[in-house]
């Protein structure tokens, strides 16, 4: 787990790009807050693993938004069985239901189609979000924290030593 | 694109997919048992185990091994275990979610074997628990007649009597008014004041007349002494009609404490007594636990199974199964699925055809089970089922056909008919009553049952004929000549016709039962259960007069003390009266000698 962390801090003030980051988070935002046996979370794993993201953010954020699910799922069932219920959809999501593929996805599901809506809605602005926290920080709050005592402390901490050690593979 | 792809991810995807699939592939078998028990045992309410599960792929079928499902109400039975399971799936349709099974064969079916450990689950389903409650579970409330007849002596020590309550409650009452009587008596003008009265008359009569003023003032003083008389007479008279009510209030009770030995003695025999009623009612009492018991378990076993007969949906935005989305809550999901028209409609679950072979104590029944399912209104068809065997141990043939109609659920309609020849009963104990046991030594028996249900509403018919029967009642403990004659009328029956009618609703439903047994133990023995109660009658009778005869002396004795006032009062009345007419003549001669 330290090690984990550490890749993230390291990526995080590293010269890696930032989306390579937010793309990771985001992607691990769908993965972690839909049901993990999903259909579309092997496209997820796919891109995970197919584009170059920082895949430590990418697993950090998978254990925090599936355990953030959980607490959610109330709400998920709520926006599932409304979208799945309304009258003007029910054309689009019968077509849907029809086919072998869909069905496998169990779209048909109010936590499934809850979760993914919310997740896919969320995806977009949380993405140029942390592209521009990421980029404030590098610019403004990093040269900062390094002159700060406190970081001055942790540069002799077991933690900064395994930030030292860990190589810089996704970057 | 090489600072956005990573090419070799596609390498390291690819081998984390086949690694799952070989994953699924080794561990899917124990998932698939795994899913079954959890399943299972929410719907049952009790465990349900199973040995094995294998799933094979060509062609793709299951195969189940040792199927056990505890019995909810008896943890350490099985309701029933079933050897193997062997069925095919329609893999394409797997692939729409569908489970469709060709067909379906069960082997090895047996009821109510023993398990090696409980089966009880901590927390049983809802809907189990509201079967159980309700009032359907009701046991009969009637009992084996009472034969021995009581001793008389132990039922007054136990019964509070009621006579000897009034009696008691009366003596206190006639003593009070005793007293307050005594006490009035004190108050009124008695035998002082009517010598008092005679010697104002004698004075006003001796005194001189010798002018008009002192005739005047002697008549005036004649008058005053008159009216005085007359005034304490009243008082008297009025005291004394209060009295002669009082007196009557008193005599009823007296009445009424004189007869309540013999109201106990009526209500001891209602309670104490024999009743031809429990005789009546004989075939109620002997077959109406066993038979209550088995509807109840039935019904029960009915609600556990009835959501793989129709699925618990709601249709949104209009009525169900009119292409309407329909929302469904998978069991023991968080989540509700929501279903939508087909372009081709198939149920998620069928099983079309499933062989089965049960094995009873008496032989094997084989028979077979059409369709399947919970969705009968996307199939169009009822789920229906015939079982059948022929030349069985103790057991002629039996032969079960039903159909389960759900299409439309809210006009479902489910049937049964069952027909039982020459099934052999032995050793079965009817009732195990100390003065009375009844064991069904011996009988051959044909049954012809016929049950439907409408929606909630319950229609059972059965009818038991029993023939070649041999009842075996053994003496029991202290047995009355009544028991004795029912005993020895059980065992000369050789023929018997039983009735069983069940109506109402599944949640209250009315159980009634007859038999030729009532109508023959009715008329053997009504004469000597009249003479055993018109006995104890009178036993009780005897002992309540004397059991109340000390106090009710008393109150008759305390009754003549109160009576003693009527004297006292009558006496003063008449001195009174002759005081007032000799006053008045004194008066009336007093202004005569005027003129």
């Amino acid at each position: 787990m330290l090690t984990v962390i550490a890749k993230i801090l390291k990526a995080l003030n590293s010269e890696s790009e930032p989306w390579q980051l937010s793309m990771a988070f985001c992607l691990s935002m769908i993965a972690g807050l839909t049901p993990l046996c999903s259909l579309h979370n092997l496209l997820i794993l796919l891109l995970a693993l197919l584009l170059r993201i920082n895949l430590s953010t990418f697993l950090l954020g998978l254990a925090f938004f599936t355990g953030m699910a959980y607490v959610l799922d109330p709400l998920f069932h709520w926006i599932g069985l409304t979208l799945l219920t309304a009258s003007p959809l029910t054309a689009l999501w019968t077509a849907l239901y029809n086919s072998a593929l869909w069905r496998i996805e169990r779209f048909n599901n109010s936590i499934v189609m809850g979760s993914l809506v919310f997740s896919l809605l969320l995806f977009a602005p949380l993405y140029l979000l942390l592209n521009e926290a990421i980029r404030r920080y590098r610019e403004h709050v990093l040269e900062w924290i390094h002159k700060t005592r406190i970081m001055k402390a942790f540069t002799t901490s077991k933690l900064y030593h395994a930030y030292q050690s860990v190589s810089g593979w996704g970057e | 694109m090489k600072k956005l792809i990573r090419w070799h991810g596609l390498t390291v995807f690819l081998t984390i997919a086949t690694f799952l699939a070989i994953l699924w592939f080794f561990f899917v078998d124990g998932l698939i048992e795994r899913t079954i028990e959890k399943t299972g045992s929410r719907i049952v309410g009790a465990r349900v185990d199973l040995d094995a599960a294998d799933l094979s792929f060509f062609p793709a079928g299951l195969t189940l091994a040792g199927l056990q499902v505890t019995d909810p109400d008896k943890p350490m039975t099985n309701a029933v275990d079933i050897e193997r399971i062997v069925l095919s799936l329609d893999p394409l349709n797997l692939l729409h979610r569908k489970v469709i099974i060709e067909e379906m064969s069960l082997e090895g079916v047996r009821f109510g074997a023993v398990r090696k450990a409980s089966g009880a689950i901590a927390r049983r389903p809802a809907a189990d628990r509201n079967v159980m409650k309700g009032p359907a579970h009701k046991k009969p409330e009637l009992k084996l007649p009472v034969f021995q007849a009581p001793d008389v002596r132990e039922i007054l020590e136990k019964e509070e009597l009621q006579s000897l309550k009034l009696i008691e409650s009366l003596s206190i009452d006639i003593l009070t008014e005793r007293k307050n009587w005594r006490k009035r008596l004190e108050d009124l003008p008695g035998e002082a004041k009517f010598d008092q009265y005679n010697r104002r008359l004698e004075k006003l009569g001796s005194s001189k007349k010798d002018s008009l003023a002192t005739i005047l003032g002697g008549a005036g003083e004649f008058k005053s002494v008159v009216e005085d008389i007359s005034r304490d007479l009243d008082t008297i008279r009025k005291t004394r009609k209060e009295f002669d009510d009082a007196w009557l209030s008193l005599t009823k009770r007296v009445d009424q404490a004189r007869k309540a030995p013999l109201e106990d003695a009526r209500r001891l025999k209602a309670k104490y007594g024999f009743s031809a009623r429990g005789v009546e009612k004989m075939s109620q009492i002997l077959f109406g636990p066993k038979v209550s018991e088995t509807v109840h378990k039935a019904i029960a076993w009915y609600e556990r199974l009835r959501p793989f007969l129709e699925r618990a949906g709601e249709a949104r935005g209009g009525e169900k199964g009119k292409g309407r989305p329909e929302v469904v809550k998978p069991i023991g999901a968080r989540s509700v699925d929501v279903r939508f028209k087909e372009h081709t409609p198939l149920p998620d679950f069928l099983i079309s055809l499933a062989n089965a072979s049960l094995r009873l104590r008496a032989g094997d029944i084989k028979g077979k089970i059409e369709n399947i399912t919970p969705d009968q209104d996307i199939l169009g068809i009822p789920t229906t089922f015939a079982f059948s065997g022929d030349n069985l141990k103790g057991l002629k043939s039996v032969e079960l056909k039903g159909k389960l109609n759900h299409i439309d659920p809210s006009k479902s309609k489910d049937a049964a008919n069952l027909q039982v020849r020459g099934y052999r009963v032995e050793g079965l104990a009817l009732s195990e009553n100390e003065e009375l046991p009844i064991v069904l030594e011996r009988a051959l028996v044909d049954l012809k049952l016929r049950a439907s249900l409408s929606g909630d509403a319950i229609n059972a018919n059965l009818l038991g004929d029993f023939h070649s029967v041999r009842i075996s009642s053994p003496p029991g403990k202290n047995v009355s000549s009544i028991a004795s004659s029912v005993s020895r009328l059980l065992s000369g029956i050789n023929k018997l016709g039983l009735k069983i009618v069940v109506s109402g609703t599944l949640e209250d439903y009315d159980l009634r039962l007859s038999s030729d047994l009532d109508r023959v133990l009715k008329n053997a023995i009504s004469k000597q259960v009249k003479e055993a109660t018109d006995r104890l009658e009178g036993e009780l009778e005897t002992a309540i007069a004397e059991k109340v005869r000390g106090p009710l002396g008393e109150v008759n004795m305390s009754l003549r003390v109160v009576d003693d006032i009527s004297a006292e009062l009558s006496r003063r009345i008449q001195e009174g009266t002759a005081l007032f007419d000799s006053a008045k003549g004194n008066a009336s001669g007093g202004l005569k000698s005027l003129f």
